[in-house]
C-alpha cells in the first residue's frame, strides 16, 4: 500500500525564554492512502505540535529536523507559497478549539467562500453550490449560511468546521481533538459523522485526542505518543487487546465504564514529564510501575521501522545482543 | 435583528441627547457658581483701577433686562430656549452674536480634525497591523520606540519646528492662516489647493500627535487577535496573507473606533495648541484669544459647539459598530 503522508525522524524543540521545550523526539510515523489514523497522548506530548509541523503553521520559535513528504513529495522546508497551497486544498484540517476557530464577524458563507477562492478559481454559483452541498453533507440546513458563528450552537460549529476541512476534498483530513469540548452524545456523532464523511469522500485520516476509546471506534492503526515520542503502534486490535507498552496498559486501565456500577478508576500517578528536560533514559520510567534493572541503564528501543514498542518489555533477543 | 439593531441605535441617541443635556447644565451653572456676576466686568469694583461709576437705579435695570435678578432655575430655562433658538448672547470682544462667530470658525476645525483624524487613523491601523504581523521582528521593535518618541513631543513644539523647517527654511507650505488672504482665485481648483497647502502642516502635526496612540492600540489588539484559533485556523485553510489580515482587522476594528470617538476629545485639546501656533482660524486658536480676552459667551458657545461634535462623532462610532459586530447591543 502505498503511503500517503510519511514522516520520518521528526524533531522539533522550541526555543523560548525557559530554555529549549524538547517537544517531539525521533517521530516516526506514515499514514497510508484511505486510512484512518489515530494519535492518542496526554495534555502535552505533543500531538497537537505534530500536526501542526505537518501543516507548518507553527514556524515561530521552531526548530525542526527529520524528513516529511507527502503523496511522495518533501513538504518540509518547501516555499511557503507551496504550502500554502497545499493547506486546505490537499490537507484539510479540523482544528482543536473548534467552537472559535470561525471569525465570530463574518458570516459562514463568506468563509467557505475565500477558502475556494484561495484555491480555485470558480465561479460564484459553483462557489454557492459547493458551500451548499458541504453544509447539506454535515446536518446544517444550508439556508443558514448567511449567520454568523456566533448564532451557532458547539456542535453545530464543529460540524460547520468539518464541512469547511472537507470543502476542496482533500485527500488528507488532520483532526487535532474533534470532540474536545463537546458533551458526550454530541461526541459519538461527530467521530460517527467524520467517519461517514472520510468514507464518502475516500479520504485519508490523522485523528488526534487524548481519549482511547472515544476515537478507536473509527481508526484502523494507532499510534501512542508520549513525552514527544511514539512509544508503541498498531492496528487497533492490537493495541487494544495486546498492550505492550506498561503506558498503553495503564492508559487502558483509566477506561471510565459506561454505564454499570461505581468502579474506581485506575488512573495513572505521577506528573507527565516537562518539555524543558532532555532525558537520558525512558521518560515514562518515573511512572512506570514495571521498571526493572535495565530501564535505568539503557534507553528503549526507538519506536522506528519495525519496532512496534520503544519499551524493553517489548524487545526479543536481536535488539539486545548482548 | 434589523429591528433590534434600530432600537439600539435609538436607544443610544438618547443617551446622548441626556448627555447633551447635562453638558449645556454645567455649561450654565459653573461659571454662575462662582463669586461676582456679568456687571462686574461692566462697572468695575470700586477697588479697581477705573471704577466706572454707576449709579443703584441703571444697575437695576440692566439687571432686569438681563433676566439676572431672576431665580436660577428660570435662567436656565430662558438660557435652554436661547440655546435651541442658536442664540448664544453676544461677544464682548467682537460684539457679534457668538453664533456667527462660531459658524465661521467650525468648519476650518472640522476640516483639520476630521483630515487628521483620517490620515492618523488610516495609517496608524495600516502601520500598527504590520507591526503586529511582523511581532519580535526589527520592524516592530524599531516602531515600538518611534512611535511614543512622536507622541511625547509637545504639539506645540513639533508644529514650531515644522514651521521652521518647512515653511520659514524651504518655503515649501505657508506658515500660518487657511487661506492666502485677499487672494483673486482661477477657479475652484486653485481655491482647494491653496486651501490644502494651508492645511498640510497644521494638519500633519495634529495627526503625528494622533498617530502614536492609534498605532500602539491597533497593534496591541492585533497581536491578540493573532493567537485566536480562527487565526490559526486561516492560516490551515491556506488563507492567503492578505485575507487573513482582513480577518484580524474586522476583529479588531470595533475597539479601535471605539477609543479613537473617545480620545475626540483630547484631540480638541490637540486642535488649540495647534491652531495657535499656525494661526489657523479655527475653534481651536478661537477659544485661546477668547480665553485671553475673557470672553465668556464665545467661550460658553465654543465649548457647547465642540462637545456636540464630540458626541455627534462618538454617536456614528457607535452606530458603526452595531453594524460591523452584530452581537452590540443585543443584551
Amino acid at each position: 500500500m502505498m503511503s500517503l503522508l510519511d514522516v520520518q525522524g521528526l524533531t522539533v524543540n522550541f526555543s523560548t525564554k525557559e530554555g529549549i521545550h524538547y517537544v517531539l523526539k525521533n517521530v516516526d510515523f506514515n499514514i497510508n492512502k484511505g486510512e484512518i489514523v489515530g494519535l492518542i497522548g496526554e495534555s502535552g506530548s505533543g500531538k497537537s505540535t505534530l500536526a501542526m509541523t505537518i501543516l507548518d503553521i507553527n514556524s515561530r520559535s521552531r526548530e525542526m529536523s527529520g524528513n516529511i513528504s507527502f503523496s511522495g513529495e518533501k513538504i518540509d522546508n518547501i516555499k511557503k507559497e507551496k504550502m500554502r497551497q497545499l493547506r486546505g486544498k490537499r490537507i484539510g484540517f479540523v482544528p482543536q478549539s473548534s467552537m472559535n476557530a470561525l471569525n465570530p464577524l463574518v458570516k459562514i458563507k463568506s468563509q467557505f467562500f475565500e477558502s475556494i477562492k484561495a484555491h480555485t478559481n470558480m465561479s460564484r454559483e459553483e462557489m454557492l453550490s459547493l458551500t451548499t452541498r458541504s453544509l447539506e453533507m454535515v446536518g446544517i440546513t444550508p439556508s443558514r449560511m448567511n449567520s454568523c458563528p456566533y448564532e451557532f450552537s458547539g456542535g453545530q460549529r464543529q460540524r460547520i468546521m468539518i464541512a469547511l476541512s472537507m470543502l476542496l476534498s482533500p485527500e488528507l483530513i488532520i483532526a487535532d481533538e474533534p470532540t474536545t469540548a463537546l458533551d458526550a452524545t454530541v461526541q459519538l456523532k461527530i467521530i460517527e459523522l467524520l467517519k461517514n464523511v472520510v468514507q464518502q469522500k475516500q479520504t485519508s485520516m490523522l485523528v488526534i485526542s487524548h481519549d482511547l476509546h472515544t476515537i478507536s471506534k473509527i481508526c484502523d492503526r494507532i499510534y501512542i505518543m508520549y513525552a514527544g515520542r511514539i512509544v508503541e503502534t498498531g492496528t487497533r486490535d492490537e493495541i487494544l487487546n495486546n498492550p505492550v507498552h506498561p503506558y498503553t496498559q495503564k492508559l487502558l486501565a483509566s477506561r471510565l465504564p459506561l454505564m454499570c456500577e461505581p468502579v474506581r478508576v485506575k488512573g495513572i500517578s505521577g506528573t507527565p514529564p516537562s518539555t524543558l528536560k532532555k532525558y537520558e533514559v525512558c521518560e515514562f520510567m518515573e511512572r512506570c510501575d514495571r521498571v526493572s534493572e535495565i530501564c535505568r541503564t539503557v534507553r528503549p528501543p526507538e519506536c522506528t521501522g519495525s519496532m512496534k514498542v520503544a519499551c524493553h518489555l517489548g524487545c526479543n533477543l536481536e535488539c539486545h545482543p548482548e | 435583528m434589523d429591528r433590534k439593531r434600530s432600537g439600539h441605535i435609538i436607544s443610544r441617541g438618547l443617551e446622548y441627547a441626556i448627555t447633551f443635556f447635562l453638558i449645556l447644565a454645567i455649561n450654565f451653572f459653573l461659571p454662575r457658581v462662582m463669586p461676582g456676576g456679568p456687571l462686574l466686568s461692566i462697572t468695575g469694583s470700586q477697588s479697581s483701577d477705573l471704577p466706572v461709576v454707576i449709579d443703584e437705579e441703571t444697575k437695576y435695570k440692566l439687571m432686569e433686562y438681563y433676566h439676572l435678578n431672576d431665580p436660577l432655575h428660570i435662567q436656565f430655562i430662558h438660557y435652554i430656549s436661547d440655546a435651541l433658538h442658536l442664540d448664544f448672547g453676544y461677544s464682548i470682544f467682537y460684539n457679534v452674536p457668538v453664533v456667527d462667530i462660531l459658524v465661521g470658525r467650525l468648519p476650518w476645525t472640522i476640516l483639520l480634525m476630521g483630515t487628521a483624524l483620517v490620515f492618523s487613523t488610516i495609517f496608524g491601523i495600516i502601520i500598527g497591523l504590520e507591526s503586529a504581523w511582523k511581532r519580535g521582528e526589527k520592524l516592530d521593535h524599531a516602531l515600538l520606540v518611534i512611535m511614543p518618541f512622536f507622541r511625547s513631543i509637545p504639539a506645540f513644539f513639533l508644529g514650531a519646528i515644522m514651521i521652521f523647517v518647512f515653511g520659514y527654511k524651504t518655503g515649501w507650505f505657508p506658515t500660518s492662516g487657511s487661506m492666502t488672504p485677499y487672494m483673486n482665485y482661477a477657479g475652484f481648483i486653485d481655491h482647494a489647493l491653496d486651501i490644502i497647502s494651508h492645511l498640510a502642516l497644521p494638519m500633519l502635526c495634529l495627526a503625528a500627535f494622533e498617530m502614536p496612540g492609534t498605532y500602539l492600540l491597533v497593534r496591541n489588539i492585533c497581536v491578540q487577535q493573532l493567537g485566536k484559533p480562527y487565526v490559526l485556523m486561516a492560516e490551515a485553510r491556506g488563507l492567503k496573507e492578505r485575507t487573513i489580515k482582513k480577518h484580524v482587522l474586522i476583529n479588531s476594528i470595533v475597539p479601535v473606533i471605539n477609543q479613537i470617538a473617545a480620545m475626540l476629545g483630547f484631540m480638541v485639546a490637540g486642535t488649540v495648541f495647534i491652531e495657535t501656533v499656525f494661526s489657523y482660524p479655527g475653534m481651536g486658536m478661537l477659544v485661546y484669544n477668547s480665553f485671553i480676552e475673557r470672553d465668556y459667551p464665545v467661550l460658553q458657545g465654543a465649548f457647547i459647539f465642540m462637545s456636540l461634535v464630540v458626541l455627534a462623532c462618538n454617536y456614528v462610532a457607535d452606530i458603526a459598530c452595531s453594524y460591523i459586530d452584530g452581537r452590540t447591543g443585543q443584551e
